[in-house]
């Protein structure tokens, strides 16, 4: 225990004045005294806080919790020899409570991030679920026009919706076939494009757009009637709404964790990493719900498997941008779906129907 | 330089006495010495700003709040004023719970508003209402925001353990700050120098150092002309005049900003600043376009295809979610890379840059100054950080 006094200069909290003081060691704490103060301050040693990296700064602050903003600079490092001994606390947390911070902190952010990546979807899906049909509908229309837009654009084509009148008639009465057998709670509206691209996607809330370049693929209205099916059960079973709130999560969830730690790059990540896992599912119960949709309609399901079949082969010379393929599942699955049923189902529209199906954008 | 900094040790001597021998000893006769002292490095500040961007990885970005602090003790600890160093006094625990707030907040604000613009629809003329009150409400939270964090940053920043604060009201700066803007928009941008003013008016009008408050008397009218010029010029120099202005404006600024009879001024120059920028620029093109540029392309570009299509054209559909996830963690790296140069390169030099050049003239008497009665409770810039206008 060193008793000489060090010399430094100490502010009291309340003025912006600088005394310059010389301080005691004792048992207890350090005291202050100076010139400029009435009397001597006692600061007990465990009351002590740095302001400063006390090792490694010269010179350093320290204060004192019973003395609010009071600070006392001293540049005299033989008294860290007696911090140490009396003020530890003055040189931060031990090693090894600092490295058990960051392992509990990884921790915490690992169940953190497990929790949104599982825990999302499942929200998702129950508040698509709990969103009103007419809300879905009004959601859809902001964007159908635009979307039809850009997939006619893809192969240079206006967005004209086909209308001969026989055609019409015949793809209605299957849509009419199709919603009856699943008893879906939507309305469902198709409109085939005349567009050049070998596509059709459903929006949330019923509406399913076919191209004609589909209409041009497709070998025989039972591959037709599949691929509806398919399209209906995306519409049925939410996934486009649950995309959209998915979406909205993630982008939320990261842009508020990260905030300016660059949050939107990670957001819009892991929006396509969510998105993707998502569809590959999606895809798989839409063929699913498709299978049993045909079924219960009592139509042939060959055409789901003979259509993304066909769809794979060609795909391979197709550049990327034209491609249906790329979420879907592999036809080995596709098979599992179907092991063990029989198609001994209808065929899905008259010959007659079928040519004016094929021909209703002219 | 004319603190009178004797205090109670002397108190006969008038406060036109050398404030500490450091300033004093310089020159006694010059009236203006350098107000500031910053020695931080860009060492220290690299050390803190990678071991942040390592730690904010893996904590999914929480570990932040910690980092922001840790760099702020830093850098106020690096800024001295007569011989005593600046300190900030933020806890990393104020900050997150501010974030929490804000975060929830946040939420409910942006729920209720997708819901409003689903209920609207495809109703042109009110989803216009909807997105320009959206706007508004944006702009309004941001300013908000940027007071509300200015005043927490002041009331823990201390000098000679007397605290800095802020009076005024988040909400009348940020009514304010949209009304000029919307002013601004109307008059073409030519009333922009009129809105900075009188925002800088309200801002350093309400900052206190202790019971002291500072204030500043400039007028639009001054930087008007130089404001146009600039305008005028933007194009052919690439936008360089409009930095020359910002410049020139931080000078006026500067200028015209008094604490009791203390006053400024800075005689910063275009070229330094433009100089800072470009190597910033440099290095961080640099890293984008040579490094990686292509990933994140490919990652931005593919996150704007419709969410609504059920077969999006998305190049990274091919790829397995392994490699996805490896352009993602790229990506991060990056973008925390991005955030430890903009500190080194950036933030550093120019922290440097300003202090070196502000000078300052006059006396105020330190006995005159008391410690502040704001409180330091409460939570810190939650809603800033929510938002990412936090700076620092």
């Amino acid at each position: 225990m060193a008793l000489s006094d060090y010399h430094g200069s100490f502010n009291d909290g309340s003025s912006p004045n600088r005394h310059d003081v010389s301080v005691r060691i004792d048992l207890s704490g350090l005291e202050i005294s100076g010139r400029g103060l009435a009397q001597p301050v006692v600061w007990p040693f465990e009351e002590l806080e740095a302001v400063d990296d006390i090792a490694k700064q010269v010179p350093f602050r320290i204060g004192c919790r019973s003395w609010p903003d009071a600070r006392l600079t001293l540049n005299d490092q033989r008294l860290l020899a007696d911090f140490r001994v009396h003020a530890p606390q003055l040189f931060g947390p031990p090693v090894s409570k600092r490295l058990r911070n960051v392992v509990l902190s990884i921790a915490g952010a690992s169940l953190l991030g497990a929790s949104i990546w599982f825990g999302l979807p499942l929200a998702s899906r129950w508040v698509a679920s709990s969103v009103p049909i007419a809300w879905e509908v009004a959601l859809a229309d902001q964007f159908a026009d635009e979307l039809v837009e850009e997939f006619a654009g893809m192969t240079n084509d206006e967005p004209r919706v086909c209308d001969n009148p026989d055609g019409l008639k015949a793809l209605d009465s299957l849509i009419a076939e199709l919603a009856n057998a699943g008893g879906s709670p939507y309305d469902f509206n198709v409109q085939v494009i005349d567009g050049g691209l070998n596509n059709a996607f459903a929006l949330p809330g019923g509406r399913v757009f076919i191209f004609r370049g589909l209409l041009e693929f497709v070998e025989g209205p039972d591959e037709l009637a599949a691929v509806l099916a398919h399209e209906m059960a995306h519409v049925t079973l939410q996934h486009g709404t649950t995309a959209v709130v998915q979406g909205l999560g993630i982008s939320f969830v990261f842009s508020v964790l990260l905030g300016d730690m660059g949050g939107g790059i990670v957001a819009a990540a892991g929006e396509i990493l969510l998105r993707m896992s998502y569809s590959r599912e999606a895809e798989t119960a839409a063929d699913r719900s498709a299978i049993e949709l045909l079924q219960e309609a009592d139509l042939k399901f060959g055409g789901l498997s003979s259509f993304f079949e066909r769809l794979a082969k060609e795909g391979e010379d197709l550049p990327a941008a034209l491609q249906m393929l790329s979420t879907h599942p592999s036809s080995e699955e596709r098979a599992r779906l179907t092991q063990g049923l029989k198609d001994n189902g209808r065929t899905a529209l008259s010959e007659a129907e079928w040519r004016a199906v094929r021909d209703i954008c002219k | 330089m004319s603190f009178n900094d004797s205090g109670t040790e002397k108190p006969s001597q008038p406060d036109v006495g050398p404030a500490t021998t450091a300033t004093a000893a310089a020159s006694p006769q010059e009236p203006l010495h350098q107000f500031a002292v910053y020695d931080g490095t860009s060492g220290g500040i690299g050390k803190i700003a990678v071991v942040n961007a390592i730690l904010g990885l893996f904590t999914l970005g929480i570990y932040r709040f910690w980092g922001k602090t840790n760099m702020r003790r830093y850098l106020w600890s690096r800024v001295t004023l007569l011989g005593d160093r600046m300190e900030y006094t933020g806890t990393p625990m104020e900050l997150f719970l501010g974030f929490v707030v804000a975060a929830v907040v946040m939420a409910g604000l942006s729920i209720f508003l997708i819901g409003l613009q689903i209920l609207v629809g495809g109703d042109e003329v009110l989803n216009g209402v909807l997105t320009a009150a959206y706007l508004l409400v944006i702009y309004f939270l941001i300013f908000f925001a940027v007071y509300r964090a200015r005043r927490y940053r002041l009331l823990r920043t201390q000098w000679r353990g007397i605290r800095f604060s802020q009076t005024g009201r988040a909400r009348d700066y940020a009514f304010r700050a949209i009304g000029l803007l919307l002013l601004s928009g109307l008059t073409l941008g030519l009333t922009v120098p009129y809105m900075n003013t009188r925002l800088q008016a309200y801002r350093t009008n309400n900052t206190w150092f202790g019971n002291r408050q500072l204030s500043f008397d400039g007028r639009a009218a001054e930087l008007f002309w130089k404001w146009l010029l600039a305008l005028v010029i933007a194009a052919p120099t690439l936008g360089i005049s409009l930095l020359w202005y910002s410049v020139t404006e931080f000078r006026y600024f500067a200028s015209r900003t008094r604490f009791g009879n203390l006053s400024f001024a800075s005689t910063l120059k275009t070229s330094r600043v433009f100089v800072i920028y470009l190597l910033f620029f440099l290095a961080f093109f640099f890293l984008y376009f040579v490094l990686i540029g292509g990933v994140i392309g490919v990652v931005i570009g593919a996150g704007e295809t419709g969410v609504f299509s059920q077969h999006p054209d998305n190049p990274l559909a091919h790829m397995a979610p392994t490699t996805v996830l490896g352009m993602v963690v790229v990506a991060l790296v990056i973008v925390s890379l991005m955030n430890v140069l903009q500190f080194v390169l950036f933030l550093h030099p120019l922290i440097r840059a300003v202090s070196e050049t502000l000078l300052v003239k006059g006396t105020v008497n330190l006995d005159e100054i008391q410690q502040s009665d704001a409180q330091k409770k409460g939570r810190g810039e939650g809603l800033a950080d929510v938002l990412d206008v936090g700076a620092i």
